[in-house]
């Protein structure tokens, strides 16, 4: 073996080192707080110890079993159901605008509909926190489903818009040549395919407002009682090992939903010609 | 089918249509009549108008004056489902979530044709296609031949009064284009359906079209049979985008006669040539040929040039030769196709003498007293 091949070898091999070196310690700090999570979940310890003395479904059983806990979730759905329906018709309507009429100042309109993103959460709570004192609507249920709208607005604005420019204008012009009314065309071909589009920005909106555990420390003022909010309150009291059980039983939906949305838009892609 | 051409008037009527976009004007009153069965272009560069009156007859575009008859009736005030028209477009625009059959459907689905009648007209339809075994796959599963006859279906099945048809070819690239343009001829032959078909390519216009409408700014140009057009193009604009003709500056001695014939002069050559009437006696004019009609020796009355050669390239078949003539502006160049024989061995910045036989010369005059020739 010449010095030169010889030299390459090494270098291969330290580099093949370094990758698996590199990808080992990556999975282990994702998935390493993950596996001590789900450990902990099935501890039937009343507090929280490492490793748990005793195993068992201690946890799953507080959650399930308490009123106080399943209405924080039950907040949680319809908060995130009703401005996720809300924010994918509007994102929608404004997708066809952006992407179908020669509306003036268009990208401005969709730097708006996506600033919710960007703006820094903190910053964006503390804004509308200061806005909802002055129309006196904190802790309002109104106003927080408004504010999950406006903070999933992205979204729908972001997905829906680009599957609506990918799909020819000229589908709806023939459907109208063929005799199809301009509504018919609308829904039933424009709509029909930007389903799976919209069905993916709808499974991440929901999620993020799910999820969301900022602004609802602003704006829901102690009385709109989220599970992020829940959860919140509770560490501040000290830790209750229940969190663990519910943690597992989020990043099993999630998971679930995610798979969903991703599978969605997928879809989506396959239906351009 | 559509194409019933022992019915009397025609499929297609268009009266003073005008469009204004504002203080421009995209179409300037234009009349347009299409006869039952008829293949009709319009050609032209983009920004001449074609696809405005195309999407104006289909009902997209609302025309700021001017009356529209569909196989006679008055269709000016109907949207467009109510037109009865058929339409195809750049790229087909198949419903992507419907089967081919499906997309035929459509149509007939939208006009509340009885289940069975559907059924039956949808295979037929694809019979006449040739896709009877392929009535179930999805657009995407389909070659850009077969999407394009089943777009072709989907716009013929119920029968409209004008197939409309927007480009359909012009994302293709040139072999597949050509091969598509006589699927589409096939078509045509078979069923006779009326068509107007929008294109800036002019070989495509050429082999498809019966007849053929040039645009330009709006306005009609010219209008003739393809053969017509191309061997007598009654204008310096069509000689140039649509024949390909050398256009030589000339002046009219005397303006054709009834036989179409005239007298014209150029560098002090005085010649009999067929040309389009009008012009007057010391008039401009233009004299045009093809570059296939060049000769290096002259036979009988011909027009001489004199010039120097600036490029020649061997096409194979011919060599395509660029001269500039002596006495004229000094940018024009002319080209000449001439075979291998007599052309290898022409030089680069040689003098030479090119010669056109009378009987290829074309003469359009200009300015006043020229016709715009629009008949």
């Amino acid at each position: 073996m010449s010095v030169r091949t010889e030299i390459a070898y090494r270098a291969r091999i330290a580099a093949r080192t370094l990758r698996i070196g590199a990808g080992v310690s990556i999975a282990l700090l994702m998935l390493l707080p993950v596996a001590i999570v789900v450990v902990l979940s099935f501890s039937a310890d009343p507090y929280l110890v490492f490793p748990p003395a005793e195993w068992g479904l201690r946890q799953y059983e507080a959650f399930l079993g308490s009123d106080e806990w399943l209405s924080a979730v039950g907040v949680s759905v319809t908060v995130a159901l009703l401005s996720t329906v809300l924010s994918t018709v509007i994102g929608t309507l404004a997708a066809y605008a952006i992407a179908r009429t020669d509306l003036p100042l268009k990208s401005a309109l969709t730097s708006l509909g996506v600033a919710p993103l960007v703006l820094p959460g903190v910053a964006y709570a503390m804004a509308l926190y200061v806005l909802y004192l002055r129309l006196d609507v904190v802790g309002s249920f109104t106003g927080v489903v408004l504010a999950y709208t406006a903070l999933t607005l992205p979204f729908p604005m972001l997905i829906v818009t680009g599957a609506l420019t990918r799909l020819p204008a000229d589908l709806e012009v023939v459907s109208m040549s063929l005799g199809a009314s301009r509504i018919r065309a609308m829904v039933g071909i424009t709509l029909r395919l930007l389903a799976p589009a919209i069905g993916a920005s709808m499974v991440f909106g929901f999620i993020y407002s799910f999820d969301e555990a900022t602004l609802i420390n602003f704006l829901g003022s102690g009385q709109i009682i989220t599970l992020p909010k829940a959860i919140f309150d509770s560490v501040l009291t000290g830790i209750d090992p229940l969190i663990m059980a519910i943690a597992v039983i989020l990043m099993c939906l999630t998971g679930l939903v995610m798979t969903v949305g991703v599978r969605l838009r997928q879809l989506d892609q396959g239906n351009t010609p | 089918m559509t194409g019933d051409t022992s019915r009397g008037g025609s499929a297609l009527e268009i009266r003073g249509l005008r469009k204004e976009y504002g203080h421009s004007i995209a179409i300037h009153d234009l009349d347009l009549v299409v006869p039952h069965g008829e293949f009709l272009t319009l050609l032209g560069p983009s920004g001449s108008g074609k696809s405005t009156v195309l999407r104006t007859v289909a009902g997209f575009i609302e025309p700021t004056r001017g009356s529209l008859l569909l196989d006679g009736i008055d269709a000016s005030r109907l949207s467009p489902r109510n037109r009865n028209i058929g339409m195809v477009v750049q790229n087909y625009a198949l419903f992507p979530h419907l089967t081919a059959a499906e997309n035929i459907d459509y149509g007939l689905k939208m006009r509340g044709v009885a289940l069975a009648d559907r059924r039956a007209r949808v295979a037929e339809m694809l019979d006449l296609v040739g896709l009877a075994d392929l009535g179930k796959r999805k657009p995407r599963q389909l070659s850009g031949g077969q999407q394009q006859r089943v777009a072709l279906a989907r716009a013929l099945a119920y029968q409209p009064a004008v197939l409309l048809m927007d480009e359909p070819l012009g994302a293709l690239d040139r072999d597949l284009r050509m091969r598509m343009a006589e699927e589409i001829r096939e078509l045509h032959t078979k069923i006779r359906s009326t068509v107007l078909y929008v294109t800036h390519d002019r070989d495509e216009a050429m082999s498809l079209s019966d007849r053929i409408v040039i645009m330009r700014d709006g306005r009609i140009e010219a209008d003739g049979r393809p053969r017509d057009l191309y061997r007598q193009p009654p204008t310096r604009f069509t000689a140039r985008f649509f024949s390909s003709h050398n256009v030589v500056p000339a002046t009219v001695r005397e303006p054709a006669d009834d036989g179409g014939r005239g007298r014209a002069e150029y560098l002090g050559q005085s010649l009999r040539v067929a040309g389009e009437p009008g012009g007057t006696p010391g008039s401009n004019a233009g004299l045009t040929f093809l570059p296939s009609a060049v000769r290096l020796t002259a036979t009988g009355d011909a027009l001489a040039i004199k010039g120097t050669v600036s490029a020649s390239v061997f096409m194979g078949e011919f060599v395509r030769v660029k001269f500039r003539p002596r006495g004229v502006a000094e940018s024009m160049e002319l080209e000449a196709q001439l075979s291998i024989d007599h052309a290898e061995d022409l030089l680069r910045s040689e003098e030479c003498e090119f010669f056109v036989p009378v009987d290829d010369l074309w003469l359009i005059p200009e300015g006043p007293g020229a016709t715009a020739s629009q008949s």
